[in-house]
């Protein structure tokens, strides 16, 4: 049962690389009716609590350069209901890594806050699992230890963590590779492994920076595909910067547009597109219409910056 | 999907799945296969052992251009000496040196013992302090304004000179030998080390703050770990050192060592025996130093295995 | 095909850099190849060569910094009688090569020596040879603080620790002086070289050697007088504590210039044995900045010239065969003499070999 969609997908089928992958081994049933429960599960939650909601409210930065005043951010707003797939995309430099400096704790802004179902979360650590750019696997750490550095840093018994992290290793395609090391593992692999490690740490919110800016369209696809699968099965809050508009549509249910330096949000755009959402459905016609608002509004900020 | 068309697709080789064509397995059994094999390709290594060769023959490979280069020279050295009929006095032969080094051996191993005792604990000292300085540093970064310079000054301090005043001021027991071995070889280590704990990587430094992790868990996590290449290159060129110090250190005092019998040599006009005391130096240098990769081996053992693999594939 | 001839290059040119090394340096030890002892170019004669103005140079090596056992080469220098002499003299500063090493290699002409290193140097090959004595008898002894109640007599050395100089003769000669006074020889050995002087007025070790003519009055100015145990108290054969060596083939080879060089050092020597306040001026002034003490530099000559310098008819340089072979006898006795072949001598050998008179002014 569980490979019965993928054996079903002529495509997938003839794919030697995507066979390979124990990660696709394994078999999500995302296109089964095992899929659904879930999301079914999710809109309930949502109409029965508002727990995990994410407020940005005039959020503002300015960065003191020895050339004068910096503003990056300027009066951020937003509302990020639990379990949505937010993708954020902006002309380049204008303060998206900023936001999640601000977002995960690490920046404190000039103006405005951050609220986490109503209390004040602003400058604090903790609420947010962080995936920067590059993976930052450390070399001299297992694959399974790697995974479990968050959890090391809240203070949990090694034992423990392990078994945490080891529970997600199958779905991530990593089994096997626990006591492999990085240098050892494709750029796929380790963004997989990365990512395990964001989330096992359990946090409310997941902010994702470009997770697969560095690899090849094709493993990029393949992991995009691999992404909103596991997002679905796991009910994360996800927010993801990416320059690619394909992957916002794609995996995201509402895309941020940000403005040019100081950045604010010059639209917020729904992607009304029906989840489970497929590789061949790029070319739909409503993502393709998307797509081109998406890229006008771009170009505009980025004119806009020059 | 593009995947089918990309012609890119057919050259690289996932582990398993070109036997799968081959041999008509079943596609579950050979990816099976495939995803306990690292995804990096045939070519390269599995669990550190090379393609080219056995450890043994790599070991040769390492070491043969170089032992030939002082073979040949032995063998020159040896004819010259046969041929200008020089005394062994001025010039021995190194047959002439290993003979009399076999033939005094017990003296030679009595002293090079007491020698390569002296060594290690003067080093174990030297490295703890080197240890102590650098964490200091590390947490206290206005420090290495105030230490630094001092190191430096260490490094150039003129041991010939300082080594008589040791006995003035400390006697001859084990103490002033530790500190001339550790005047001598603390500083490359200690160096090392600081600029090993400063080189973490900036954004997994960021990324653990993200995380919540407080300074001693940065030091822990990635600090410590991140220093440890930088660390045993200093070590390996500390420990060349400190064979050398701990037999000047014997200059300052003592009742045995290789130091002692080289002198001891010298004044008996034994020139055979003071080089045949040297080699028995340098063969000990060339242990500890070798040991050095041993120990890196054990304590950071994905550092020979995880590079040369391939990065960013798949 | 280009690699394999360049190591092969290689090889050849390591393997000639090599034999030339050692040729050079033989060439030097045979002794042939002082930097102008070229004998067809002038006979030695001393007056043909200051009738000429041409001079021959001899370089003259040092145990130690400039002391009271230089005196009658620095005397010689101040009054110019080398230069009568027709003979340049360089004189090659202490590092820590011996001068019977320096000698033998050819590095020198002459040097100072110590008739226990000599014997031993000879023994082994070198070619030295010993042409006059500075110091008629052992100038040191064994020395502890005077404050020391406990040690009375050199038996009380036993199980005490010694600070020694990394010499092969000191620990025999020791046991067998400790042991003429009744103890079992056994003590303990920290090899400390010139630190050995400040270790003992510290109280770090109980005995070393000091020189009575130098350390002995240094520690009386210093405030820690010594006692010391002579050696010939107990049964101990006498020796040159102080001798003069000269390269065998050089000699041979140069006798005129020898003969010169060595009666100008002997009369040096003498002048200090004779005028020891004025020999003590002249090393002062030959060598500025060198003595923070000069008392201890007069006091030092008065001592050496009134007991140690002269032999029983009052001239400075002449030796025995006895002398050579009484303390020779114990070297061999006690395996120090080791042969150029690396192993104890088995006959013992000619001890009128070790020195010669014949440069000495009859």
């Amino acid at each position: 049962m569980a490979d019965r969609w993928l054996q079903a997908d002529p495509l997938v089928r003839a794919d030697p690389l995507v066979r390979a992958d124990p990660l696709v081994r394994a078999g999500d049933p995302v296109g089964s009716e095992l899929a659904f429960p879930s999301a079914l599960a999710r809109g309930s939650r949502d109409a029965a609590t508002a727990r995990g909601e994410l407020t940005l409210t005039s959020v503002s930065k300015v960065f003191g350069t020895p050339s004068g005043l910096l503003p990056v951010l300027d009066g951020i707003t937003t509302t990020i209901r639990r379990g949505e797939f937010i993708a954020v995309i902006g002309p380049s430099g204008c303060g998206k890594s900023t936001l999640f400096n601000v977002l995960t704790g690490l920046e404190v802004p000039d103006a405005g806050r951050v609220e986490l179902d109503g209390k004040d979360i602003t400058g604090s650590l903790g609420h947010c699992a962080y995936m920067p750019q590059r993976d930052l696997l450390m070399p001299w750490r297992s694959i399974l230890d790697n995974t479990v550095l968050g959890l090391d840093v809240q203070g949990i018994p090694r034992a423990e963590s392990r078994r945490r992290a080891q529970a997600l290793f199958d779905q991530f395609g990593l089994q096997g590779f626990e006591t492999a090391y990085p240098g050892e593992l494709s750029g796929g692999m380790r963004q997989r492994a990365a990512l395990l490690r964001t989330v096992v740490q359990d946090r409310e919110i997941v902010a994702l920076d470009e997770p697969f800016g560095a690899l090849d369209s094709l493993t990029r696809t393949e992991l995009q595909d691999w992404l909103q699968r596991v997002w679905q099965q796991h009910d994360w809050t996800v927010l993801m910067i990416t320059h690619d508009i394909r992957e916002a549509i794609y995996l995201a249910d509402r895309v941020l547009v940000l403005s040019a330096r100081p950045a604010s949000i010059v639209r917020d755009l729904r992607v009304p597109l029906r989840r489970p959402r497929e590789v061949r459905g790029v070319t739909a016609t409503e993502f393709v219409a998307l797509e081109a608002e998406l890229v006008e509004l771009l170009h505009c900020s980025a004119s806009a910056a020059d | 999907m593009i995947i089918k068309s990309d012609p890119l697709q057919a050259t690289r080789p996932p582990a398993g799945a070109g036997v799968a064509a081959a041999s008509g397995k079943s596609p579950d059994v050979v990816s099976q296969r495939a995803a306990l094999r690292p995804v990096s390709g045939p070519a390269v290594t599995v669990g550190g052992r090379s393609r080219d060769g056995s450890p043994v023959r790599r070991a040769v490979r390492a070491v043969g251009p170089a032992a030939l280069i002082v073979l040949l020279l032995l063998v020159g050295w040896q004819v010259a000496v046969m041929v200008t009929d020089v005394r062994p006095q001025i010039l021995p032969s190194p047959l002439r040196v290993l003979e009399q080094g076999w033939l005094n051996r017990d003296d030679l191993a009595r002293h090079g013992l007491s020698t390569l005792g002296v060594t290690l604990i003067g080093f174990s000292v030297s490295l703890a302090v080197s240890w102590a300085v650098a964490v200091t540093v590390d947490f206290v970064p206005w420090l290495r304004r105030a230490l630094v310079p001092l190191l430096v000054g260490s490094q150039t301090l003129p041991i010939i000179a300082i080594a008589p005043l040791m006995i003035i001021w400390f006697g001859f027991g084990l103490l002033p030998k530790v500190l001339v071995i550790i005047l001598t070889t603390f500083f490359p280590v200690a160096i090392g080390l600081i600029e090993g704990f400063a080189s973490a990587d900036r954004d997994t430094g960021r990324l653990l703050a993200s995380m919540g992790a407080s300074r001693w868990q940065q030091f822990r996590y990635l600090r410590l770990p991140g220093a440890m290449p930088r660390f045993f290159t200093a070590l390996r060129i500390g420990i060349t050192y400190a064979v050398v110090a701990a037999i000047f250190a014997e200059y300052v005092g003592a009742t045995s060592g290789l130091g002692i019998y080289m002198s001891m040599q010298k004044n008996s006009f034994r020139t055979d025996l003071v080089l045949a005391a040297v080699v028995v130096t340098a063969m000990l240098s060339i242990t500890l130093f070798a040991l050095t990769y041993l120990v890196e081996r054990l304590v950071c053992p994905w550092y020979r295995r995880g590079r040369g693999k391939a990065d960013g594939r798949g | 095909m280009r690699t394999r001839l360049r190591r092969k290059a290689l090889v050849a040119a390591v393997f000639v850099a090599v034999s030339l090394l050692a040729a050079c340096s033989s060439s030097a030890a045979s002794g042939s190849g002082g930097p102008s002892s070229d004998v067809a170019g002038s006979s030695g004669d001393s007056s043909g060569a200051a009738a000429t103005g041409a001079r021959t140079t001899v370089r003259f090596a040092l145990d130690w910094t400039p002391n009271t056992n230089h005196t009658g080469l620095y005397v010689a220098l101040q009054q110019g009688w080398f230069a009568d002499a027709g003979i340049d003299l360089q004189i090659v500063p202490y590092n820590t090569a011996l001068p019977d090493t320096l000698v033998d290699a050819g590095s020198a002409e002459f040097g100072i020596s110590f008739q226990d290193d000599t014997t031993v140097a000879q023994a082994s090959g070198a070619n030295d040879v010993s042409v006059m004595a500075v110091l008629q008898h052992w100038a040191t002894a064994i020395g502890v603080r005077a404050d020391r109640t406990d040690l009375n007599s050199p038996k009380d050395l036993d199980g005490k620790t010694y600070a020694g100089f990394g010499g092969p003769t000191e620990e025999p000669l020791l046991k067998a002086v400790i042991k003429d006074a009744g103890g079992t020889g056994e003590f303990t050995t920290v090899t400390l070289g010139t630190s050995a002087y400040e270790a003992l007025y510290s109280g770090n070790v109980d005995f070393t050697i000091p020189f009575l003519a130098w350390e002995g009055i240094e520690a009386q100015h210093n405030g820690t007088p010594m006692k010391y145990f002579k050696y010939t108290d107990y049964g101990f054969p006498d020796a040159y504590a102080v001798v003069v060596i000269g390269n065998r083939s050089w000699l041979s080879a140069n006798p005129q210039v020898a003969r010169a060089f060595v009666q100008t050092l002997q009369r040096g020597y003498q002048f200090a044995a004779d005028h020891p306040d004025d020999a003590a001026r002249m090393l002062i002034q030959a060598n500025p900045g060198t003595f923070t003490d000069e008392s201890l530099v007069t006091e030092s000559q008065e001592l050496l010239a009134s007991q140690y310098m002269k032999d029983t008819s009052g001239v400075v340089g002449p030796q025995t065969l006895a002398e050579w072979a009484g303390y020779g006898k114990f070297l061999f006795d006690n395996g120090l003499l080791i042969g150029p072949d690396g192993s104890p001598l088995t006959a013992e050998p000619d001890y009128s070999t070790l020195f010669t008179d014949d440069y000495l002014s009859s």
